[in-house]
């Protein structure tokens, strides 16, 4: 290996390492916070590993709070808005990639501009509008915005999945017997796999982590989700970090989990062979 | 055995296709202009032509993948023109084979019968024998990915067949193949009309291939239908210029002329070349004269110079300068015998087959035939 090539390596491994670090840093230090005692977690000189690791303030993540339910209400809301953000912005995507549209680009424009408003110019009316429809406080109220905030995103990541598979695939499952729909579901969404996990990746994670309306729709407690339900642990007076970084890394798992299943099939190469390349 | 029993089923769906003034408007630009076509029940028909003619167009018109503008489609008895192509019961080979990537080669060409409710012993049934025809039973495990462009192009084959569809089209199925493979490919499909007997419209921009499969050749120009005949007529008696100079290779010669007062010879630089009849209709009028390759044979009155010679093993194309001194020449394209040992430069005569000349009109480039 030449000296340039060792450089080039260094620099690329240095960058990789920093963009770790900065990500894995917070959750690292959560996890030691959530395995130490308060009084440890006090004492100074600071102890970066935990002396005694505990499991207590799990234990009391449960039981102070209704964290079950947190988790409940966060995996009905966050899996719900991602099925119907997948299905819908998967038709969209489809109608945007395969049909002679007039103005495809303005539309992909506007989609795009929808992405970019921000989510505190819409509390005031989404809240007026789940008032009079007798939403507030069900799950509907925050599916439904989830939902639509996160199919701008999602249908721009399908988009440019079904760009690359050949219109002749759909072609030959139609004349194969299949209708539009059914060629959509049965061949083009299992080729473009990487694009669908990655897309319900984005739906779920962007429903599990919002805190904005979730805080104001839901106002019952045993309807919060977890993002609202963590911050109900600090008291007036007291801020428990240990307790506060227990109940975050139980909302951490649900995630991590998620991604880790689904990692190998957003790696592409599943439409390798159909046609000629 | 078990071929003949799925050749008899297969027969007995076949169908005849019909266009009526069939068009296809995309916004305000018409690609095809008012085709009228008669497929015979079991014939096999090529559509050929040049890159943008309209022929693939046409043959996604008679799957339903494009919608028809005006003018009627007729698969069997039944008008199809609203019919999704589901409901059409036609099967299709694509150029890019169109194989599905992540289902084997036996779920690829299952699939259509899946959609159809086949129960499955018929669907393994009817797989093996298309598979056994086709020679691919070994393949039937494998994944798209792991065949090679023949064996892809096979299985897209066997897709259409083991669903018996009334009609097979085929979009210029081996363009993406190299040459040998493709006269192979070519071979086989000509068998496996010949052992199904089925309705096949074939798209190609290969005249070669137009010539050796089909039983009848469109050859179309610009959305339209030039000519609509078999290989033999569309060769010996095209239709229009663009006809004549589409098929043959090398193509046919053309060069401006003047035919006679008397109609039944024509004069191509300072030269009088006899014609097969006269041509009273036009006659003493300017012409568009053409002659294939291989009705030029060296000896005779006409003189020409040989300018190139291109040997190709079995024979020698030599391009010729024919015409008087006098006169601007033509250059003409020749097939000879190897043996005959030309130079270039050389001074030589040639003869020009009077039965084989054909007259255009050089304004509507149609056949000037009386």
């Amino acid at each position: 290996m030449n000296f340039a090539a060792l450089k080039t390596k260094t620099v690329v491994w240095f960058a990789a390492l920093i963009v770790v670090v900065n990500g894995f840093f917070p959750a690292v230090w959560i996890l030691f916070t959530s395995l130490k005692t308060e009084n440890e977690l006090l004492q100074f000189p600071i102890t970066y590993i935990p002396r005694d690791p505990t499991l207590v303030n799990y234990y009391q993540a449960f039981t102070e709070k209704p964290l079950h339910l947190f988790l409940l209400n966060s995996v009905i809301v966050a899996g719900s808005s991602t099925i119907i953000t997948v299905i819908v912005s998967a038709l969209a995507a489809y109608a945007l990639t395969r049909l002679r549209m007039p103005r495809r680009n303005l539309l992909m424009g506007l989609l795009m501009a929808v992405a970019m408003f921000p989510l505190i110019s819409l509390i005031v009316p989404l809240f007026q509008v789940m008032r009079e429809l007798g939403l507030l406080n069900t799950y509907l109220s925050l599916i439904l915005p989830y939902t639509v905030l996160s199919l701008p995103v999602c249908t721009l990541v399908m988009a440019s999945f079904f760009q690359d598979i050949s219109p002749d695939l759909e072609a030959a499952a139609m004349v194969d017997g299949c209708t539009r729909v059914q060629a959509l579901f049965k061949i083009i969404l299992p080729l473009a796999a990487p694009g669908v996990f990655t897309a319900a990746i984005l739906a779920f994670v962007n429903a599990w982590d919002e805190f904005l309306l979730a805080l104001t729709f839901l106002s019952r407690e045993s309807m919060r989700t977890i993002s609202v339900g963590i911050t109900l642990y600090q008291g007036e007076f007291a801020f428990p970090w240990p307790l506060i970084s227990a109940a975050l890394i139980v909302a951490i798992v649900p995630v991590c989990i998620l991604i880790a299943i689904f990692q190998e099939r957003v790696v592409g190469g599943l439409t390798a062979g159909g046609v000629k390349g | 055995m078990r071929h003949s029993s799925f050749v008899s089923r297969l027969v007995l769906k076949m169908a005849n296709v019909q266009l009526k003034n069939v068009v296809k408007q995309f916004g305000e630009t018409k690609v095809i202009h008012g085709i009228d076509l008669d497929i015979k029940s079991g014939e096999f028909v090529v559509f050929v032509g040049p890159s943008g003619c309209g022929k693939s167009t046409l043959l996604r018109m008679i799957a339903g993948l494009e919608s028809t503008t005006s003018g009627d489609i007729i698969i069997g008895e039944q008008r199809v023109n609203d019919a999704p192509p589901r409901s059409r019961d036609i099967a299709m080979v694509f150029q890019d084979y169109a194989l599905y990537p992540h289902k084997s080669v036996y779920e690829n060409m299952a699939f259509g019968l899946r959609l159809r409710k086949t129960s499955d012993d018929e669907i393994k049934r009817r797989v093996g024998d298309a598979a056994a025809i086709l020679q691919i039973e070994h393949l039937l495990e494998r994944k798209p990915r792991q065949l090679s462009g023949g064996q892809r192009q096979r299985v897209a084959m066997g897709r259409a067949i083991v669903r018996d569809p009334k009609a097979f089209l085929f979009d210029e199925p081996l363009s993406n193949l190299d040459a040998q493979l493709r006269n192979e490919m070519r071979t086989e499909i000509k068998k496996l009309h010949q052992r199904l007997g089925q309705t096949i419209i074939y798209v190609t921009h290969d005249q070669v291939e137009a010539m050796t499969l089909a039983d009848r050749i469109a050859v179309l120009s610009a959305g339209r239908v030039i000519q609509y005949a078999s290989p033999d007529e569309i060769y010996n008696r095209p239709a229009a210029k663009f006809v004549a100079g589409f098929t043959g290779s090398p193509s046919m010669n053309f060069a401006s002329a003047t035919l006679s007062p008397s109609g039944d010879s024509v004069r191509i630089a300072g030269i009088d070349v006899t014609l097969g009849h006269a041509r009273h209709g036009s006659a003493g009028k300017p012409v568009t004269f053409g002659i294939r390759p291989e009705d030029i044979t060296v000896g005779g009155t006409i003189p020409a110079r040989v300018v190139v010679l291109e040997p190709l093993g079995a024979e020698t194309l030599v391009t010729l300068a024919v015409g008087d001194a006098q006169s601007t020449p033509v250059e003409m394209v020749t097939r000879v015998s190897p043996n005959l040992n030309l130079k270039p430069g050389e001074a030589i005569t040639v003869s020009m087959n009077p039965a084989k000349t054909h007259l255009f009109d050089p304004t509507t480039e149609l056949a000037l035939t009386q």
